[in-house]
């Protein structure tokens, strides 16, 4: 995301924590195609991914004056808080069950559910880099790095549906991190 | 240069595989030092950009006037608490009476008349609420002695901790930079819990109380979410 971009969204956070309606509603359009494609991908659920992004709003809302822009950007900012919600209602939801039960494929790498119209046009350029950059990686790293974002899983859980030692997924998973990071340097 | 033992923490940092402590010690770090500042936060942006490949999906259209007109209505009426209030006299009563270490040595007559005298004005009773709506069943009523130093604290529809983490009661004295710690909660599947406490330190004023989401034995300083807030 460019800097002109990133600086918009972080004055647009600014004045959601002056309690500016209009700011919100911009953050929330810019955003939530994005965050509802995350959630819905996380719960498997239309009704609790639109609680989950709910949840991130209002907490986003309530909590803009605590976001610090020295500390991270604004889109790893409101992506997390949104993406922790999400993996809270899934272990709310999933208690009592074994966790790992649950992830029994993982089919697809990419979404083709993708309503293009839906992202802004740097959106969409950061989506193709960041597919760019995980089709280079090794289809373990890229299972590893996935279901260690959308499933909720532990370390330990992921090593166990994979049936690899949790040295090698913890390795699988911080190799593809560090060449995601490679991607965003400077940003 | 930022070493690979540090490069290590920073990946654990941004995948939430540290512990609070080591969390709240690795952010004194990156606050000290540009470089592992920048370092993690492009880890932080590429991992967040992991939301990207779910692919992009419009939410329904009237979805955000609903997030709006949430965000825009006061927080919870008193009428809950109104509502909740019986029931909070009756556990003071009941939970004052452990607290005061009086069950089964007293009896009611005697209660009474500590009631009408002054004993249990040294009872302070906290209504906490939900603050997220993933908990908004949740309640807790706290009774607090702050002569005793001691309390009871009685959590209700609270589902139970994750594995790896507790919940965590805190006592907010505005004399202190940072909540006290009064112990963890454990809420096993019953989802509710009544546990005796007391704080890490002595209480000068109990302004407020809160219930936070820890990791498992707890934190020294609030780290997780806060989900219960009372006074």
């Amino acid at each position: 995301m460019d800097e002109a971009e990133e600086q918009y969204n972080v004055e647009l956070i600014r004045r959601v924590a002056k309690g500016d309606d209009a700011a919100f509603a911009s953050l929330y359009d810019r955003l939530s195609p994005v965050l509802y494609g995350m959630a819905l991908r996380i719960m498997n659920d239309a009704g609790e991914a639109e609680d989950v992004l709910q949840d991130g709003f209002l907490y986003i809302w309530r909590q803009a004056s605590a976001f610090d822009p020295d500390r991270g950007s604004s889109f790893a900012w409101v992506v997390m808080i949104v993406r922790n919600k999400a993996i809270d209602k899934l272990r709310v939801r999933q208690r009592g069950e074994r966790l790992h039960e649950r992830v029994t494929s993982f089919p697809e790498l990419f979404s083709d559910r993708d309503e293009q119209s839906a992202l802004e046009p740097v959106l969409r350029e950061r989506q193709s880099e960041v597919r760019s950059a995980l089709s280079e990686v090794s289809p373990e790293q890229r299972q590893a790095l996935e279901l260690s974002y959308f499933s909720g899983l532990t370390h330990e859980q992921i090593a166990a549906r994979l049936g690899a030692p949790l040295g090698t997924v913890k390795a699988r998973i911080r190799r593809g991190l560090l060449r995601l990071r490679e991607v965003f340097r400077g940003i | 240069m930022i070493d690979e033992a540090k490069q290590e923490t920073a990946i654990d940092y941004v995948l939430g595989e540290l512990t609070s402590a080591e969390s709240a010690a690795f952010e004194k770090e990156v606050a000290a030092n540009q470089e592992l500042r920048d370092f993690t936060s492009e880890l932080a942006n590429g991992y967040a950009s992991l939301a990207l490949t779910a692919g992009a999906v419009r939410p329904r259209p009237d979805l955000f006037s609903q997030i709006l007109a949430k965000a825009n209505s006061p927080k919870r009426s008193n009428l809950i608490l109104v509502s909740f209030l019986p029931w909070a006299v009756a556990a003071c009563l009941a939970i004052g009476l452990l607290v005061l270490g009086l069950k089964d040595s007293r009896t009611e007559a005697e209660l009474a008349e500590f009631s009408r005298r002054d004993v249990l004005a040294h009872l302070q009773i906290a209504s906490l609420q939900a603050q997220v709506n993933t908990y908004a069943k949740a309640s807790a009523i706290v009774v607090w002695n702050a002569q005793r130093q001691s309390g009871l604290v009685r959590l209700e529809e609270l589902p139970a901790s994750e594995p790896g983490h507790d919940y965590q009661l805190w006592i907010i004295d505005p004399s202190e930079k940072t909540p006290v710690s009064a112990g963890v909660v454990p809420v096993g599947n019953g989802n509710a819990a009544t546990v005796e406490f007391q704080p890490v330190h002595r209480v000068a004023t109990a302004a407020k109380f809160a219930v936070s989401i820890e990791k498992a034995g707890g934190s020294s300083a609030p780290q997780g979410q806060i989900i219960l807030v009372g006074d």
